[in-house]
């Protein structure tokens, strides 16, 4: 009858001190630090998400937003060490500079203009130490959020003035001259009012790289020299009063290109790469009733990229390749519970992309061999719904149109979740849906006529994802939680950059379809004392379906590996990584798997204010190499060895 | 700008790096409380709040027991389940999951957290102007007619207070404890 019943009194499994005992004048005083909580409600969530926490990239010495997403079940990385680029069960397509990822910061899109690229390496316009958690959500995102969101959203949270509360300084070095420092203050008033400020500046010289495909004497017998180098500068401000928040960002990034891509000469130091992106972003909450919230934001970025190539026509010319994008937009969301039973999001967003402007040319002589001008809108409504079809059934389907000048394509992409909670502990969702993704800028017009150059392909169409999932959650405990989904992928007309054998140029083409299916596991679990441990296995094969060959850069096998505990007796925290990444075909041949691991020992509270940690990756010097894409001589391009960081931080 | 942040950066960097080497010596001589468990503390500051608040008179207390309700799925249970058998003015404390809400009148003491987002408008409803003392740990419940708010600022524990909703249900709470609220409405 009663269902409030007396819990045991348990046995006190930690001998640490009877805090209850304390007066509250002493509790008020004391340091905590936060247990695991795994972000409340992902299990109502129409899809398996997955959460990092600031702690966890603390714990872990993660550096870059690519560090932190190859964590995550399902996902792994490729660097041909001027980007880094991201796949997903089982797709990662060479030349795909991350575009089928929705980048969101702060629930605002951070894909560019041109490119639609995602920035997840030191690229990205924010530092890390500014992220609070990032959540992964795979799966298509259309139906809420338009183009891009294709194999996934990245939703990279950050931290509020309050989460400082004052000011902090951190410094970094590491292997191969790698130093970083970064100056911030946060702080929030009494009446709610609160504002953060970060800069940062980060460098490293990177190691000198030997590579076989090079090994002449006219080209310095393979080895390119400080040709690894990178160096960027993050600015964040940010303020909320109120009902309103601003945010701004600003970052460069300069990094050198070591692997002659494009068919450049090799070894030239002049060759790098620049990414200049900035942000202003301003959001206006009100609370309309009780149970409806509106939202409204105005947005305005830009990405600037240049490339220096250098090319050996004879004779030896620099040639700058670039591109400007600039956009501006709005977008108001309304979320109501008005309705009894139902909860409705729905939302209207514009953006204008009054500069997509690419350029190719030659610095002396001055040959111009790209000025491409344009611009472009991009418009979406959307609408969704989550019912309670009965108490422990809960529906959730929404569907968005989306309507893009650049391709004059509309677009209507639906995703329906039903959502079971078989009791406390279990929750069984299936999920069906689409996403598309509209050509970019540089997929249709980039053209550069000369050998190793590209030329455009007007035509191209929007490529289109299908998505079937199912997925059960277990939580036995609140401590722990088993994940396990069959998924399905269907894409056609898949954007995918080749070689025309016809000229040797490089163009982007609506190949055939492609088809990828799998299962993914993930178990999580907190321990009273702090540990913490996510591990999860990936099994997943991608097809093309007209040649029924396996896709190039589609590991079969994924596992990981993430164990953060206190160690005992000492006030530090040891945070072990392992991941697998199975035998991976590339354009000419295949990459072998191989397993990584890294460690890290942080110290939260060396002495009052002080954070040191120190970590070690690829802790057993294991030699990795990632697929090359159709830009690269190589097929493979090799991994770094082990390199460490120390980094020391201090809250004044 | 950038070379200008490069520079001030690099000044800082240089003034700092001495600084901090010597930090660790200077702190070290006077250590300062270890870090402790959020739940724990938290759990600790739920049996002070009971500790300072004045039930009315005409309360029952079902058994003698002073009842702290918790949802069975909040991270907190375990934390709560240790004040079994502790006081509060002479009554020993008692701590209920409260899987349903019909027995929602029988607890002196509700612990909200995220777990309880989707009930509680239903909870806010049940209690009606019932005397319970409701302590919310959840950024989007906050305010929202829990009378007392804990939240984690700057790495302490802090609680804010709405004297409105602990009149509403005729609690009185000392003066003390509005003293070291963070914010009192």
């Amino acid at each position: 009858m009663t269902s409030a019943f007396v819990i045991p009194g348990i046995a006190r499994s930690t001998a640490g001190p009877d805090l209850a005992g304390l007066p509250i004048e002493q509790l008020l005083t004391l340091e905590v630090y936060s247990a695991s909580k795994f972000t409340q409600k992902v299990s109502e969530a129409p899809s398996a998400v997955s959460v990092v926490t600031a702690a966890d990239i603390r714990a872990f010495g993660w550096r870059t937003v690519a560090d932190i997403l190859r964590s995550m079940r399902g996902l792994y990385v490729s660097n041909d060490r001027n980007y880094v680029y991201l796949g997903a069960r089982g797709f990662l397509r060479p030349g795909d500079y991350n575009t089928r990822f929705l980048l969101l910061v702060d629930g605002n899109r951070n894909n560019d203009g041109v490119f639609d690229q995602a920035s997840i390496g030191t690229e990205f316009v924010l530092d890390i130490d500014m992220i609070e958690r990032v959540e992964f959500v795979p799966g298509p995102g259309s139906s809420i959020y338009g183009a891009n969101a294709f194999f996934g959203v990245i939703n990279i949270i950050t931290k509020n003035g309050r989460d400082l509360s004052g000011p902090q300084a951190s410094v970094e070095h590491g292997s191969h001259g790698m130093r970083k420092a970064r100056a911030s203050y946060g702080m929030r008033h009494d009446g709610g009012a609160e504002w953060l400020f970060s800069a940062s500046s980060y460098r490293e010289d990177g190691p000198d790289l030997y590579f076989p495909e090079f090994d002449t004497p006219a080209t310095n017998n393979g080895v390119a020299r400080r040709l690894d180098h990178d160096r960027a500068q993050n600015l964040l401000l940010k303020g909320a009063a109120g009902a309103w928040s601003v945010s701004l960002a600003h970052s460069e990034r300069t990094k050198g290109i070591p692997t002659a891509s494009y068919s450049q000469a090799f070894n030239d130091a002049r060759a790098r790469t620049v990414d200049i992106q900035s942000f202003v972003d301003a959001s206006h909450r009100a609370q309309l009733a009780d149970d409806a919230q509106l939202t409204t934001r105005l947005f305005w970025g830009r990405y600037d990229y240049t490339g220096d190539y250098v090319y050996d026509y004879p004779p030896l010319t620099l040639n700058h390749d670039g591109s400007h994008s600039s956009w501006w937009g709005a977008e108001s969301r309304l979320v109501t519970t008005r309705i009894a039973g139902h909860k409705l999001v729905m939302g209207a967003e514009v953006q204008r992309d009054y500069r997509q402007h690419q350029f190719n040319f030659d610095a002396d002589p001055f040959v111009s061999r790209l000025d491409d001008r344009r611009a472009g809108n991009r418009f979406g409504v959307y609408l969704q719904d989550e019912f309670a079809l009965r108490p422990s059934l809960l529906l959730n389907a929404g569907a968005r149109y989306d309507r893009s000048s650049s391709t004059g394509d509309s677009s209507i992409n639906p995703r329906v979740a039903l959502i079971h909670k078989a009791s406390e502990a279990t929750t069984y969702k299936a999920m069906a849906g689409t996403a598309f993704r509209a050509p970019n800028a540089y997929e249709l017009y980039y053209e550069m006529l000369s050998a190793g150059g590209q030329k455009s392909n007007p035509g191209l169409k929007a490529e289109r994802i299908r998505t079937q999932e199912l997925s059960v959650e277990h939580a036995a405990s609140p401590e722990s939680r088993l994940t396990a989904s069959v998924f399905r992928n269907t894409v056609s007309n898949l954007i995918t950059q080749t070689t025309d054998p016809a000229d040797g140029l490089l163009v982007f083409r609506n190949l055939n379809r492609a088809r990828a299916y799998g299962i993914e596991l993930e178990w999580e679990r907190a321990w009273t004392g702090g540990a913490r441990l996510r591990t999860s296995y990936s099994w997943q094969r991608a097809k093309d379906v007209g040649s029924g060959a396996l896709l190039v850069n589609s590991p079969r096998h994924l596992a990981k590996f993430n164990l953060s505990a206190p160690v005992p007796r000492t006030g530090w925290r040891s945070g072990a990584e392992a991941s697998y990444v199975g035998r991976r075909g590339t354009l000419q041949g295949e990459t072998g798997g191989y397993w990584l691991a890294n460690l890290t020992l942080s110290a939260i509270r060396l002495a009052p204010g002080l954070e040191l940690s120190a970590s070690l990756y690829n802790l057993f010097d294991r030699r990795y190499a990632d697929p090359g894409s159709e830009e690269h001589v190589q097929d493979a391009i090799v991994q770094n060895g082990r390199t460490f960081r120390l980094k020391l931080g201090y809250a004044f | 700008m950038h070379g200008l942040i490069i520079a001030i950066l690099r000044r800082t960097v240089r003034s700092l790096v001495p600084a901090l080497l010597l930090l660790p010596l200077k702190g070290m001589a006077e250590p300062e409380p270890a870090p402790v468990p959020e739940y724990e503390l938290k759990a600790a500051f739920v049996y002070n709040f009971a500790l300072f608040t004045e039930w009315p008179s005409d309360t029952a207390y079902e058994g003698g027991t002073l009842n702290i309700c918790v949802n069975p799925g909040s991270a907190l249970r375990h934390a709560l389940a240790a004040l079994n058998e502790k006081a509060v003015k002479g009554r020993r404390v008692s701590v209920r999951h409260l899987a349903a809400l019909d027995t929602l009148r029988a607890c002196h003491v509700l612990f909200v957290d995220g777990n309880d987002r989707e009930r509680w408008v239903q909870i806010k409803k049940g209690l009606g102007g019932a005397s319970v003392l409701t302590v919310s740990d959840d950024d989007e419940i906050g305010h929202d007619g829990s009378i007392i708010a804990l939240g984690v600022d700057n790495k302490r524990v802090v609680f804010d207070v709405d004297t409105r909703a602990a009149r509403q249900a005729r609690l009185v709470l000392s003066s003390k404890l509005l003293r070291l609220a963070r914010t009192v409405q």
